[in-house]
């Protein structure tokens, strides 16, 4: 194998390799805007998340979340207000309730507690909002895709 | 005391007073080995009842098709359904009459197919005699061990019924249950999450999507249920292992914390998939994390039609430890 063959190959697999693909459920009242003020602060966090804008953490039904990891997500997240601050007095207290019950159930089948998490973020929180993805991101780096379309087992 | 006997006696009464317009109840069936529901309405018909430990469907599920005010017969475990139905206001309190029936416990499905004393052909009636199971056959009369009886029996905590308008079988009322055991959820948890996958998928590659599991299921009571909406089509027909999976748990998400365990899904399934594990899982969760049991206080809300202020925080938060 020539030099440059080599070096084509090796950038071939650079490029392929897998990227987690997670869903990220975003209230419009604050972690939406959270994310948005990451953008315009030039701060960086990977570009794995697949946004999502809601109008509550409350109106995210467990079965969206159960569709998208159906449909091939590696990773779902639902962000949204501070428990007290939520636009609409208490949305996300009910979220809180369903997606507590809705994590032990997946992991209950077999999909890992950290490719689901329900995390707060207000608007301002910008730092944090890049934090979460990051670490959710590597996590998921190293548990591989779940894939439960194409893989039996997986 | 004869239940049978003191039942058809109550149900006379009623219909004939015209207390109750229906009355759901068990008839012989076909085979002595089998009771199937019937729902009568002439007062003459009540004669045709029994109450054996083949009484094992939750006649709760025929409510909504009958009429009102109807009468039901409900061990103690169906009546947490009931209750759960008054809760979501299903039902009026005054439109059912419910005819509480003392249980002892009732037999598994197959539990007098297999047994290998005797052939089904030869069974001529099954009796419960002072907390026992009596099978009557052509050859003589066998005693059924502890383990022929339905697992939630084996645990059970509500031999007699806490809320009635008529008692059948005497004895003291029962008491307002607890949580229940739960069985085997705890096998499945110590499970790593390659494992639990591979299990569920491989229980899940069995079912034919017949939806036995959502007709028998007396807290099924959607006009219109996700698994048949067309639009947004959110699961297919397709029956796909993991497609399976996921429609069932569109349906044990739906009844966390209305899923009284009463176990009717997994009995109806033609191919046996452990529905219970799933059901119980999420019951024992919200129990846990908000105290709440499912079925037995008529006046409480639903755990996941409220929230408290003090709710634990979700377990994926980051919670107190900040970035």
């Amino acid at each position: 194998m020539s030099k440059a063959e080599e070096k084509e190959k090796t950038e071939n697999a650079e490029k392929h390799e897998w990227e987690p693909k997670i869903v990220g459920f975003l209230c419009r009242w604050c972690s939406y805007a959270g994310a948005d003020l990451a953008g315009s602060s030039r701060i960086e966090y990977p570009p794995n998340v697949r946004v999502i804008r809601v109008p509550c953490s409350g109106r995210v039904n467990p079965l969206h979340v159960l569709r998208a990891f159906r449909k091939g997500a590696d990773a779902v997240l639902v962000a949204g207000c501070h428990p007290g601050d939520c636009h609409y007095s208490e949305g996300n207290y009910y979220a809180r309730r369903r997606l507590d019950v809705l994590k032990e159930l997946l992991e209950f089948i077999g999909i890992e507690p950290e490719r689901f998490r329900l995390e707060w973020c207000s608007a301002s929180e910008a730092r944090r909002f890049a934090d979460v993805i990051t670490e959710v991101t590597g996590q998921v780096k190293k548990l591989g895709p779940l894939n439960p379309k194409e893989n039996k087992n997986g | 005391m004869d239940k049978s006997k003191n039942l058809r006696e109550t149900a006379k009464t009623l219909l004939s007073e015209g207390a109750v317009k229906s009355i759901i109840g068990y008839k012989k069936g076909r085979f002595p080995f089998y009771l199937q529901p019937a729902i009568i309405k002439d007062p003459e018909e009540a004669a045709s009842l029994v109450f054996t430990p083949l009484s094992r469907q939750n006649l709760v599920s025929f409510i909504k098709k009958a009429a009102k005010p109807v009468g039901v017969v409900v061990k103690g475990c169906d009546l947490r359904s009931l209750v759960d139905l008054l809760q979501e206001h299903q039902i009026g309190r005054g439109d059912v009459r419910i005819i509480g029936v003392t249980c002892a416990g009732v037999l598994k499905g197959d539990a007098l197919e297999h047994d290998p004393r005797f052939k089904p052909a030869e069974i001529k009636d099954v009796v419960e005699d002072d907390g026992r199971i009596k099978v009557i056959t052509s050859s003589g009369e066998f005693e059924m061990p502890e383990d022929s009886m339905m697992e939630k029996c084996r645990s059970c905590s509500v031999h007699a019924p806490y809320l009635y308008d008529d008692l059948i079988g005497g004895g003291e009322p029962g008491k307002a249950p607890g949580p229940p055991a739960y069985p085997g959820v705890e096998e499945i948890e110590k499970m790593t999450p390659g494992e639990k996958r591979a299990f569920w998928l491989d229980m899940f590659s069995r079912c034919i999507r017949c939806n036995a599991c959502r007709q028998a299921c007396p807290l099924c009571f959607c006009e219109e249920c996700v698994m048949d909406e067309a639009k947004p089509r959110w699961v297919t027909a397709e029956v796909d292992p993991v497609e399976n999976l996921f429609a069932h748990l569109i349906r044990i998400y739906h009844s966390a914390g209305r899923c009284v365990s009463c176990g009717e899904c997994e009995r109806a399934c033609p191919v046996g998939i452990p529905l219970s594990l799933l059901y119980n899982k999420a019951a024992k969760e919200v129990n846990e994390l908000f105290g709440y049991n499912p079925g037995v206080d008529p006046e409480a809300q639903p755990a996941m039609l409220t929230y408290r202020l003090e709710d634990p925080e979700c377990k994926s938060c980051l919670g107190g430890r900040n970035l």
